[in-house]
């Protein structure tokens, strides 16, 4: 193994160090990208390679991401997130992580806590017993961002309105030259303007069923690479409720299909999101403008890189139908029918 | 023998993960590789990423070699040796005294204090085949044999999957290294089972198609 790498791993996990064939306990995995590679630090790409650390009895014991030292230093990735990881309340939560660098590497590693995603149980529960699981998570996404926003006080710089409104002016702006779609984001401008009136709120940014894992009794959240991208209050509750679970999920928009009467699933789905709603005492309105503009920010990250399209379509096709609902004279009050 | 020498831009970027190998690797030395290639010239190419100077040779040109038949390098001229398709180069010798010859000779132009080989090789596709290979022999893969039979050091394997030109993950050939990536692969209840048996028995080649063996020269 390179040196560099190994006195890297060792600053994270000293075990290593215990005779050579301690090495061959580190694999590579999700390797995406050569590193150091200087047109991904440009970009500010977050691609690179992980590793996989296996402790003594050949248990996961560190999940590593290696970069590009010179990359984007932003949301909450990195030396952000061993702080978070450190804290009282939100060390419950977040895994431990260790941060080292090298003159060519970047490594961030986090403890494994199992693979028991969200995602997988959710596949064997029914949405009565499903619903209170996903209440609990959300509880825990906003105790976890409550204490990020308070111990990273750069992640709340963006809650300026204006900024806000720059970032959604960009997305825009990605979506028609993109994917050719002027007279969609025409038709959605009229009712994204209301955007400025919901309260802002840092964002987890990924909080889809796989960075949520079932561990030790408690609820644990990976992957916070987008947080702080995303301020929108509903942000991580409508990504969470996106895809999850996997069987009600095909074919459907979210599950929230205006105009439709809601089966079993949908009233679960609905419950969880009304709760939010109330939490957060905002009008049926603007979570129809919570909606759009989920979607509008999520379709323009995926049109940037490293991304660039990936998984786009869905979200497109769901921008496309929102769009036709309102243009068709539907009220942004309908267009989420909670009530 | 034909050699092709290319003068590379060490600050050229790249994307391609197959240059991660370098880091199982420990190369330390950039300078000058050698690619004794299978005529996969994109591979060869991502191979080598980040040296300064590359030389690519046919596979078959060196069937010959030998030390009445040397290579046309100076000894110690290359810090790194690639063999693109190891398996099929050491079927091509006809005994093994021919083939013990040439990883000789490989090791000659090898830089003495730094130098490093490495060889990609398909295992099988079936696992019936990689059985078959395994049941046959007893002890070390052949490649891993013949490296240390010929004066190389430290040799170590990683299985690639899904492939060498598609490297996702490059676990190393350890029973504990295998066992922690197969709990983060999804599978089936009985096939993570068996998966989880033979790897505790030792026989974890067979899961895997592919493989890569570094030395020191």
């Amino acid at each position: 193994m390179n040196s560099e790498l190994r006195k890297l791993l060792a600053e994270i996990d000293p075990s290593l160090t215990e005779g050579d064939g301690a090495w061959q306990r580190v694999a590579v995995i999700r390797n995406r990208e050569h590193v150091p590679s200087r047109a991904s630090a440009l970009s500010g790409a977050r691609l690179g390679f992980k590793l996989l650390i296996a402790d003594r009895r050949g248990e996961p014991r560190w999940i590593g991401r290696c970069a590009s030292p010179l990359e984007r230093a932003g949301g909450c990735s990195g030396d952000r997130l061993a702080v978070l990881s450190r804290d009282r309340v939100a060390g419950m939560h977040v895994p431990e992580t260790r941060v080292a660098r090298s003159a060519n590497l970047l490594l961030v590693a986090t403890a494994y806590v199992g693979s028991r995603s969200l995602r997988t149980l959710s596949d064997r529960l029914t949405p009565t017993e499903w619903q209170p699981r996903m209440l609990d998570v959300i509880e825990v996404a906003h105790v976890v961002m409550s204490r990020a926003a308070a111990l990273n006080p750069p992640l709340l710089d963006a809650l300026v309105p204006a900024e806000q409104e720059q970032r959604l002016e960009r997305d825009l702006t990605l979506i028609e030259a993109s994917i050719d779609e002027r007279a969609l984001v025409a038709a959605l401008r009229p009712f994204l303007a209301r955007h400025a009136e919901l309260p802002f709120a840092v964002q987890h940014g990924d909080l889809w069923a796989e960075n949520v894992i079932w561990h030790a009794g408690r609820w644990w959240l990976i992957d916070f690479d987008e947080c702080g991208e995303f301020h929108n209050p509903l942000h991580d509750v409508f990504h969470l409720l996106s895809a999850t679970p996997r069987k009600v999920n095909a074919g459907s928009w979210f599950g929230l299909v205006p105009g439709e009467e809601p089966d079993q699933w949908a009233r679960a789905r609905y419950a969880v999101l009304r709760a939010q709603v109330d939490r957060l005492g905002t009008d049926d309105a603007l979570v129809g403008v919570a909606f759009l503009v989920y979607l509008v920010r999520l379709v323009g990250l995926r049109l940037r890189p490293p991304i660039q399209g990936l998984f786009t379509s869905r979200l497109v096709a769901a921008l496309t139908r929102a769009s036709a609902f309102l243009s068709g004279g539907g009220s942004l009050e309908r267009l989420i029918p909670l009530r | 023998m034909t050699a092709n020498d290319e003068s590379l831009t060490p600050d050229q970027p790249t994307h391609d993960p197959i240059a991660n190998w370098q880091w199982l690797a420990n190369v330390t030395h950039r300078d000058r590789v050698l690619i004794v290639s299978n005529g996969d010239v994109q591979f060869a190419r991502a191979l080598s990423s980040g040296f300064a100077r590359r030389t690519v040779v046919a596979a078959e040109s060196l069937v010959g070699i030998g030390p009445t038949a040397p290579m046309p390098f100076a000894d110690g001229t290359f810090d790194c040796v690639a063999l693109p398709d190891a398996g099929s180069f050491l079927a091509a010798f006809r005994d093994l005294d021919a083939a013990d010859a040439a990883y000789r000779e490989i090791r000659r132009v090898l830089r003495a204090d730094h130098g490093r080989f490495v060889g990609f090789s398909y295992v099988g596709k079936r696992l019936g085949i990689r059985m078959i290979r395994r049941l046959g022999r007893i002890g070390r893969p052949p490649q891993q044999r013949i490296l240390l039979r010929n004066g190389f050091s430290r040799s170590r394997i990683f299985y690639i999957d899904p492939s060498p030109q598609r490297p996702t993950n490059l676990v190393p050939a350890e029973r504990r290294a295998v066992l922690a990536w197969e709990r983060l692969t999804p599978r089936g209840t009985w096939t993570r089972f068996i998966r989880r048996v033979v790897i505790r028995l030792g026989l974890h080649s067979l899961l895997f198609e592919y493989r890569f063996v570094v030395a020191n020269s």
